[in-house]
């Protein structure tokens, strides 16, 4: 009996090598998958809300935002840089990577209608201030500080990629049936060495939720 | 098909409808918007999304700060200077339809709640949007416009005028301020324009946000893979010696 077990004893052994061998081959091979893709983070599909957004009523008064608060993705930009469209009514990117750029001829967040910020996923040497965009998911909360009154905090309840040329202005930027809403943009997808830029757009679409006093 | 087919089938008919404007396919709408600002000292202030598909164009507005419980006319106006008119516009107190005129052109669109939404209906006041108590008007509407109006739009000469201002503050229009100069059967107040709004078309597609400097192959996540590799040799190695010292 007592010979069996010694016998036998090299067996867990030799299993846990194998196993250990294993885990760490794959969890290796993954790594360097991901490491060699590359990608910023895509949208999740297919998940819809467990329950729909409760919009809160529009504000009217326009006012300027001036600091954006993202905690799922650790975005917490403290000023913000007003975009005009080009000449081929294109909204630019903000100039710096660590800004954020909104459209100050449409909507400004808090108001009816869609109020849209942009902002870098890269720059040309690393991450910017919008590389985990695509991670946010349905019911994360983004907060809109604002130079006068209350801030305004929106919830996530979709968000989608598209081709550039593919772009859907009017999902977009279009008719939110009155509601406060609002858009963050950035780049995603495969990044087009020979065009030097990516591919698709990532787009979160968020609803004003609530309004809160600053520090409270 | 079994029930549970069924039922899932049915689920699906619903769902699909909800995603009736799916992403993924280029799309020949036009948007606009629009910035409401105060004239006539209303304080009112507010915002307009429209949507131009074909002929059919929709409609949202909503604004703060309106004479409350009452109506507002509200119109599109193109054929002028095509701009709002700037403050000192008002010769004397309110600003009159006679001085916005020159400014944001004629009445080309009435945007009634219901009906016809020609310049023939720019005084219907019984089909004009009423604020609600808390002075906030809300507007949603389809329907369809004259290619001169989807032109004026496509070139932003449009703008958004709504009216009603309550002047002396007794929270209705009545003639203290005389009557309109629009339709002597209304009071000047019904009529004094109250905000108006440039519409100007929204961006055109997507943005350029990225330069490809996270895109390329990540150092960091190479170096733990390859390490981690390693490993697994090493676990290897240690099972064979496992056996070759039983």
């Amino acid at each position: 009996m007592g010979k069996h077990s010694a016998k036998k004893s090299p067996w867990p052994g030799l299993g846990l090598a194998a196993l250990a061998a294993v885990a760490l081959g794959t969890a290796g091979a993954a790594l360097i998958v991901t490491g060699l893709d590359g990608e910023p983070p895509a949208p999740a599909k297919g998940r819809p809300l467990a329950r729909p957004v409760e919009a809160a009523a529009p504000l009217h008064a326009r006012s300027e935002p001036v600091r954006v608060t993202i905690p799922a993705i650790g975005v917490d930009a403290g000023r913000l840089e007003p975009l005009q469209v080009d000449a081929d009514r294109r909204l630019p990117a903000p100039r710096r990577h660590d800004v954020i750029g909104w459209h100050a001829a449409g909507p400004w967040p808090g108001q009816a209608g869609a109020a849209v910020l942009v902002g870098h996923v890269d720059s040309g040497t690393g991450p910017a201030i919008f590389h985990r965009l695509g991670a946010l998911r349905p019911g994360d909360v983004i907060t809109i500080g604002r130079a006068a009154g209350p801030d305004a905090v929106f919830t996530v309840h979709r968000v989608e990629r598209y081709r550039k040329e593919e772009f859907p202005t009017r999902r977009v930027y279009g008719p939110t049936g009155n509601r406060a809403e609002l858009r963050l943009i950035t780049c995603g997808g495969a990044f087009d060495k020979s065009s030097g830029a990516y591919r698709d757009n990532t787009v979160v679409y968020a609803t004003l939720t609530g309004l809160r006093r600053p520090g409270s | 098909m079994d029930s549970t087919r069924l039922a899932l089938a049915a689920l699906a008919v619903p769902l699909a409808l909800a995603a009736a404007a799916p992403p993924g396919h280029a799309e020949q709408a036009r948007v606009f918007q629009a910035d409401l600002g105060p004239l006539s000292g209303s304080g009112a202030r507010g915002s307009a999304t429209m949507a131009l598909d074909g002929d059919l164009l929709t409609v949202e507005i909503t604004t703060g700060g309106m004479t409350a419980d009452q109506p507002h006319l509200q119109h599109l106006r193109f054929g002028g200077r095509d701009t709002c008119p700037p403050p000192q516009a008002a010769g004397d107190g309110a600003l009159s339809t006679a001085e916005l005129v020159p400014y944001t052109g004629d009445i080309q669109v009435s945007l009634t709640t219901e009906g016809d939404t020609g310049p023939q209906s720019a005084l219907a006041v019984t089909r004009m949007p009423a604020a609600d108590a808390g002075g906030t008007l809300s507007y949603r509407r389809a329907f369809r416009v004259p290619d001169r109006v989807a032109a004026a739009l496509e070139a932003g000469r449009v703008t958004i005028v709504q009216y009603g201002v309550d002047v002396n503050g007794n929270g209705r229009y009545d003639s203290d301020a005389g009557l309109s100069d629009l339709d002597p059967s209304l009071y000047a107040e019904a009529t004094f324009p109250a905000t108006c709004g440039q519409v100007k078309p929204v961006p055109q597609g997507g943005t350029s946000a990225g330069e490809g400097g996270a895109a390329g192959a990540d150092p960091r996540l190479l170096g733990l893979g390859a390490l981690l590799i390693a490993a697994a040799g090493g676990a290897l190695a240690w099972g064979r010696r496992l056996r070759r010292g039983r």
